[in-house]
């Protein structure tokens, strides 16, 4: 079962028209844990993240080469739909993109969309989300306000409650943190260690500090290729490349 | 020799310049000053007469301005006027709001590139043409398939419905591409499908940019005239069929301004209908520039939620599925489709062919009649034609005069409109204070824009040719055309300029420019391209547009202007009162005329396509 749920990516090329955003990556992220890309900007990082669920499709003149699999299914596939992939890989995103109606429809989206019409139910499950994204208390009296209403760090957690809503084996977050201050910075990054034994979390992040934090793996990425990635630990402390070793410790990037 | 204090001194005021561009800007006041004073002065001499009354006009259901005993009650062109713009909301209002969702949502970049210079172009298809379509191409199938009569409203909503749609697609196209980015991610990512992103995000979202387009549309058919008056005809009565005849507010003004109506009260009261339009497209444009402030719409609840709050006892049972229990089930394969996933495949296909449908069909109805004229138009044009005056025996018949009387009326109101709106334009965008003063001319001319164009010719009549003394002349009919396309310059000039980067103007002032010296060198130069382009497709709307001159053009007249106190025909006019007539012959010289303007527009349009290309191939900013 283990094995079965491990993502394997394998010689996965991505270009934009004719430029390499990612070149020739091929790597193991395991489940149940929080695996973190780190590199400088441009570096390929979002468009690795955004092939494993296909969110790469929806950018005209993209184009994907090697191989993902996944639970013994080949992700790149014609014969994979990636509308049905997204309801097992969700994604949060950089800038908290909640829609404009209520809280609770924000989280009733993907519920109702999978065919989730029993109030109860819809009920009973909005709640859990909110409450595993740690957004429950502060919302559960108002859940019929606009969620434009919330601040910023809660609408980042609205936006992981919806995801999880859907229940994914798989929640890929680029750069969650980015746009928001230490303090709801701090709240998200306790979530995502909670969230592992729920999901497989992969995560973007701009940060080598939250990466170290919070991450069991982290993979380093330089203009497009993977120049390392292994446990957070040996790759803060002891990184096997040069470069891997300039960059954590803040010479470029 | 001491050195000058470079803190010293006066900078230049260009208080001149400045003045100017302020006296420009003052303009559009001017215009809807005299719109209102006409208006209100028009009304108050009709009222003030025995055979009318108040009382009468705004409860009265019968509209009979001839004969011995004249009634103006206003509901017969009110319910006339409303058939036509429902009629034809009905029809533009779903296909247009589906195609532009098709257009921004579905449509491959390489269709978009073709289908929405397409659309714009069609927009510009002048309304005296739409008319002839709707009289002659039109009201013959519906009278052979649906018993109408020789004018009905049907035939004229159909029209209407191919005018407004353009505005509808562009506008709703303009607010569903606000829709960021992130917010289609967003339902992507959540497993939902494309049309399932379209539908109950990106609509909702861009809620308000429809409705406002709905709004504008909506003024747009009310206001609407020429095709009206040729295609609905011009017996005023209160009622809602659509295979007879009505007459609308504006196609009485119309019937004024053709003369078919005698002088006294029945004329005067042409101006109390005015009013009566004037406020009815006024209420309609204030709303939609209300809708359009709000960014995003907040989603309303559905009908069936709406129902559900109400009746609660109602229950709309649908098949629930419980994804927790389904997510446990040891042999789940997100990947694998469930038969709920296979109809929400098959629901997002059937509803792309759909709207996509709703663009072809929109598109196509416009490319058969354009067809249609063609044939009928092909083979008179001659150079006999294209040089003979309009005699009254067809075979001899040619626009020669009347394609020199149009080319007299743009030379002209380009030259009235265009410094003046140039200047308006330069003045609101670079050199006023953003305040009250900036508020209140930038909202008088967006409410000049929407003001109905046989609403000008009112004022063109009343003020330019009586009160000015300018009489039935070129001078008239070009300043009365100048006001109308004054909004149409301010606003493609203000976006030329706006688009010319902030830091050109900063540059310049950083090394002691003053801000007109900065505008002057660097800001009007790199915006010359825009403006000009603006400027063509005015002439090409001042060059098709007929209501406002209708009252003012000298019908008849054999020989050509050479002054601007001549008399003058144009070509709009010449087909209208061609469409009109009985025999088939003159019908088909309208057709000819039609040919005529079309190639004209489509040069026009083609030169301001070629401008701005150029021009963004060359930009380096």
């Amino acid at each position: 079962m283990e094995k079965e749920n491990t993502i394997s990516v394998s010689n996965l090329t991505v270009k934009y028209g004719e430029s390499e955003a990612v070149k020739d990556i091929s790597m193991e992220l395991k489940s149940e844990s929080v695996t973190a890309f780190i590199g400088p900007s441009g570096c390929g990082k979002s468009t690795l993240l955004r092939a494993f669920n296909r969110m790469n499709d929806e950018i005209d003149g993209c184009t994907m080469d090697g191989s993902i699999t996944w639970m013994g299914k080949e992700l790149l596939s014609d014969t994979i739909d990636p509308v049905l992939l997204r309801r097992a890989v969700s994604m949060v995103f950089q800038k908290a993109n909640v829609f404009p109606i209520s809280i609770y429809e924000n989280v009733a989206f993907g519920l109702r969309i999978q065919g989730m019409t029993n109030p109860t139910e819809l009920d009973a499950s909005i709640e859990e989300s909110l409450r595993d994204a740690a957004l429950w208390d502060e919302v559960k009296d108002r859940l019929q306000d606009d969620a434009y209403s919330l601040s910023g760090g809660q609408q980042q957690r609205l936006c992981i409650a919806r995801a999880l809503a859907i229940r994914p084996s798989v929640l890929l977050m680029d750069e969650p943190t980015s746009a928001l201050d230490p303090i709801a910075t701090a709240k998200i990054e306790e979530l995502i260690k909670k969230l592992k034994s729920k999901v497989t979390i992969v995560m973007v992040t701009h940060s080598m500090s939250q990466a170290a934090r919070i991450s069991d793996y982290t993979a380093f990425l330089y203009l497009g290729e993977l120049i390392e990635f292994g446990d957070t630990e040996k790759i803060f402390n002891d990184p096997d490349e040069e470069l891997t070793g300039q960059y954590i410790s803040g010479r470029f990037g | 020799m001491s050195e000058a204090n470079p803190l010293e001194g006066v900078s230049p005021r260009h208080n001149f310049v400045i003045g100017s561009l302020f006296v420009s800007a003052s303009l559009s006041v001017v215009a809807s000053a005299l719109i209102i004073y006409t208006l209100a002065d028009g009304t108050l001499d009709f009222f003030s007469s025995d055979e009318a009354s108040l009382l009468e006009f705004i409860s009265g259901r019968d509209w009979v301005p001839n004969g011995r005993n004249p009634s103006f009650g206003i509901w017969p062109l009110l319910s006339g006027t409303a058939l036509i713009a429902g009629g034809a909301l009905l029809i533009a209002v779903p296909l247009g709001v589906s195609a532009a969702l098709y257009l921004s949502e579905f449509a491959s970049q390489r269709t978009r590139k073709i289908l929405k210079p397409t659309i714009e172009i069609l927009s510009g298809i002048p309304s005296v043409v739409h008319g002839f379509f709707a009289l002659l191409v039109i009201s013959p199938f519906i009278q052979d398939y649906f018993d109408a009569t020789y004018f009905n409203a049907a035939s004229a909503i159909i029209v209407v419905s191919a005018m407004i749609m353009p505005i509808i697609v562009s506008i709703s196209d303009d607010a569903i591409r606000a829709v960021p980015r992130e917010m289609r991610e967003a339902s992507l990512a959540l497993g939902a499908n494309r049309w399932e992103t379209a539908s109950r995000v990106v609509l909702p979202a861009a809620r308000s940019g429809i409705v406002a387009s709905v709004l504008l549309a909506l003024a747009r058919a009310v206001g609407e005239t020429m095709a009206v008056t040729l295609a609905a005809g011009s017996v005023a009565s209160l009622h809602l069929d659509p295979l007879r005849e009505v007459q609308t507010l504006t196609a009485y003004i119309a019937q004024v301004a053709t003369g078919d109506i005698p002088p006294g009260p029945a004329t005067d009261a042409g101006f109390a209908v005015g009013s009566t339009l004037f406020v009815l497209t006024y209420t309609a444009n204030t709303l939609a520039i209300g809708a359009t402030k709000k960014r995003f719409g907040r989603k309303p609840l559905s009908i069936r939620a709406s129902i559900g709050k109400l009746f609660p006892s109602i229950s709309f049972s649908r098949s629930n599925i419980d994804i927790k229990e389904m997510r446990k089930a040891s042999n789940y394969d997100p990947l694998l489709p469930t038969p709920l996933d296979m109809k929400r495949r098959s629901m997002e296909k059937l509803w792309r062919r759909t709207i996509a449908f709703s663009l072809v069909l929109g598109v196509g109805f416009l490319l058969i009649l354009l067809q249609s004229v063609i044939s009928a138009g092909a083979p008179g044009i001659s150079s006999n034609f294209l040089t003979n005056y309009p005699s009254s025996r067809s075979h001899l018949a040619g626009i020669g005069p009347v394609i020199i009387g149009s080319v007299w009326l743009i030379t002209l109101t380009m030259l009235f409109a265009l410094p003046a709106g140039v200047g308006a334009a330069v003045y609101l965008t670079e050199m006023s204070r953003p305040g009250k003063i900036n508020i209140f001319l930038r909202r008088t001319i967006q409410n000049l824009a929407a003001v109905p164009s046989i609403i000008f010719g009112l004022v063109g009549l009343f003020v330019f040719s009586r009160i000015l003394g300018f009489g039935l002349s070129l001078l008239t009919g070009s300043l009365t055309l100048a006001m109308m396309v004054l909004p149409m310059i301010v606003v493609t000039t203000e976006e030329a300029l706006l688009s010319v980067p902030k830091g050109f103007r900063d540059g310049a002032l950083a090394v002691g420019a003053t801000r007109w010296q900065a505008v002057r060198h660097h800001v009007i130069p790199n915006a010359i391209p825009g403006i000009a382009t603006g400027a063509i497709l005015s002439i090409a709307r001042a060059l098709g547009e007929t209501a406002p001159i209708l009252f003012v053009a000298s019908l008849f007249s054999k020989t050509a202007p050479t002054g601007i106190f001549d008399g003058f025909m144009a070509m709009p006019i010449q087909i209208f009162f061609w469409t009109r007539h009985p025999s088939q012959e003159f019908q088909d010289l309208a057709a000819s005329t039609i040919l005529v303007l079309l190639i004209l527009l489509i040069i026009l349009n083609g030169i301001a396509l070629l401008i701005r290309n150029r021009a963004e191939a060359r930009r380096s900013w």
